[in-house]
């Protein structure tokens, strides 16, 4: 018998009936809502974004930008997904996803009308930037999970001083959301600044990484926000490039992807030094993960 | 030419002092490229190098019965051309505007004479240039990674 379990059934009355009570409120955070998938658009050949609605006549999931849900394929299994829609839009769901095992082939092949449950959302989001600069660095499917962030600042633009937006991807085919790039670009109040591992003959804009995109991001203040998504290694890279810029780490964050499995703190599975990533993250302010990346001392 | 826009930019604009920021006003001059015009051909002489004003300069290498290939671009700031420092002056890319652009450009001859007799000036150069190889070198380090892949 777990530890855990022999010390609630040998408590007072009183404990093991708050131990229940917190046990079924547990059984509630896991029990998945039933949704409907409402819309699908491809965004590269193998990614896909799919828009829920909830289909049990609850209330729409809020989140804040950086939360993730995570998604049951009934009878294939459960992942964890950044939210990619509107904050301000609750009511539609959205998820940008990649197939890249069983689970997320299974919910890349849903078409609308098609059934999934979800819990959530979980996780810390990014951070309020408002009333400051807000460089935003995204690498590969990455963007995704920035996206509630960008909506949010484009439609509250006059909260912000500058809004910057660094993006690399593979190649100019494996670009989400190009028609969102475009049109963000053209608003002339953000700036977007886009490059890819490998370009194309039709392709007419950057080509390397990510990173000297990040010297072009403007910044007004001296209280800049930077948040970054991406492979772990760019987000390092990225992290070290803004330093030398004099953005202090703790004004840096990152989103980190871990095993998780439970969503809510309990199973271990996303450990991640003090902290479990489902619930401290998966958003962490640098200063506070850069030595467990292998950057600078404990 | 006046570079004062650009001084704030360029990584080697901005490290010189007002004197040897005048100098290199006064030997630089203006050239405008129109999207797709090369601008220099791997293996010719390095006989000039250049800072980007505005646009997106690609570096690309030639292959047998196939498109070239870009393996980097370059834009606003950077500096273009470190083959005219190095011996023997021969390019190791072929450059190509991706984008209309505007550069300054410097004449490699009369730079390399005015590094000679400048030995601060050329351990400044000496320093910028290493910083931009190691930097590119570091950048073209992390593509191989191929970071975006399905890992």
């Amino acid at each position: 018998m777990p530890e855990s379990s022999y010390l609630i059934c040998t408590e007072s009355p009183d404990v093991t009936q708050a131990a229940a009570v917190a046990l079924a409120g547990l059984h509630e955070e896991m029990l998945p809502r039933p949704f409907r998938v409402r819309s699908k658009r491809m965004e590269t050949i193998d990614t896909v974004t799919l828009e829920f609605e909830a289909a049990d006549g609850g209330p729409p999931l809020s989140f804040q930008p950086g939360q993730f849900t995570m998604l049951y394929v009934f009878g294939v299994g459960e992942v964890p997904l950044s939210i990619s829609g509107d904050p301000e839009a609750p009511g539609v769901l959205a998820h940008t996803v990649r197939a890249v095992g069983a689970v997320t082939n299974a919910i890349c092949a849903l078409v609308p009308g098609d059934s999934i449950g979800i819990r959530g959302p979980y996780g810390t989001g990014w951070p309020h930037a408002q009333g400051k600069d807000l460089l935003i660095i995204a690498g590969g499917i990455g963007l995704a999970p920035v996206r509630p962030l960008i909506l949010n600042a484009l439609a509250h633009r006059d909260e912000y001083f500058c809004v910057g937006l660094a993006y690399g991807s593979r190649s100019p085919g494996e670009l989400l959301y190009t028609s969102e790039l475009e049109a963000w670009n053209a608003r002339g109040d953000i700036n977007v600044q886009v490059t890819v591992d490998h370009g194309n003959p039709t392709w007419r804009g950057d080509i390397g990484v990510v990173t000297p995109l990040v010297r072009r991001l403007r910044c007004e203040t001296d209280d800049t926000i930077a948040v970054i998504c991406g492979p772990e290694v760019m987000m390092r890279v990225v992290a070290r490039a803004l330093e030398d810029r004099g953005i202090a780490s703790n004004n840096i964050y990152v989103s980190l992807e871990r095993n998780m499995e439970c969503g809510i703190g309990l199973c271990g599975h996303c450990q991640f030094g003090k902290d479990f990533v489902c619930t401290d993250g998966p958003v962490f302010p640098y200063a506070d993960v850069a030595y467990r990346l292998g950057i600078g001392a404990q | 030419m006046n570079l004062a826009d650009l001084r704030a930019t360029s990584d080697l604009l901005s490290r010189l002092d007002d004197s040897d920021f005048a100098s290199f006003e006064e030997v630089a001059s203006e050239l405008e490229l129109q999207p797709d015009e090369r601008l220099f051909r791997e293996n010719d002489e390095a006989r000039r190098f250049f800072i980007i004003v505005k646009g997106i300069v690609a570096l690309e290498v030639a292959r047998p019965a196939r498109p070239p290939t870009t393996v980097q671009t370059l834009g606003d700031g950077a500096l273009l051309g470190l083959s005219w420092r190095l011996s023997p002056h021969r390019w190791m890319w072929t450059a190509r505007a991706m984008t209309a652009t505007r550069l300054a450009v410097f004449d490699a001859a009369t730079m390399r004479k005015a590094l000679e007799q400048d030995h601060e000036l050329d351990r400044l150069m000496w320093e910028v240039l290493a910083t931009q190889a190691s930097e590119r070198l570091h950048h073209a380090r992390i593509q191989l990674l191929d970071l975006y892949g399905k890992s």
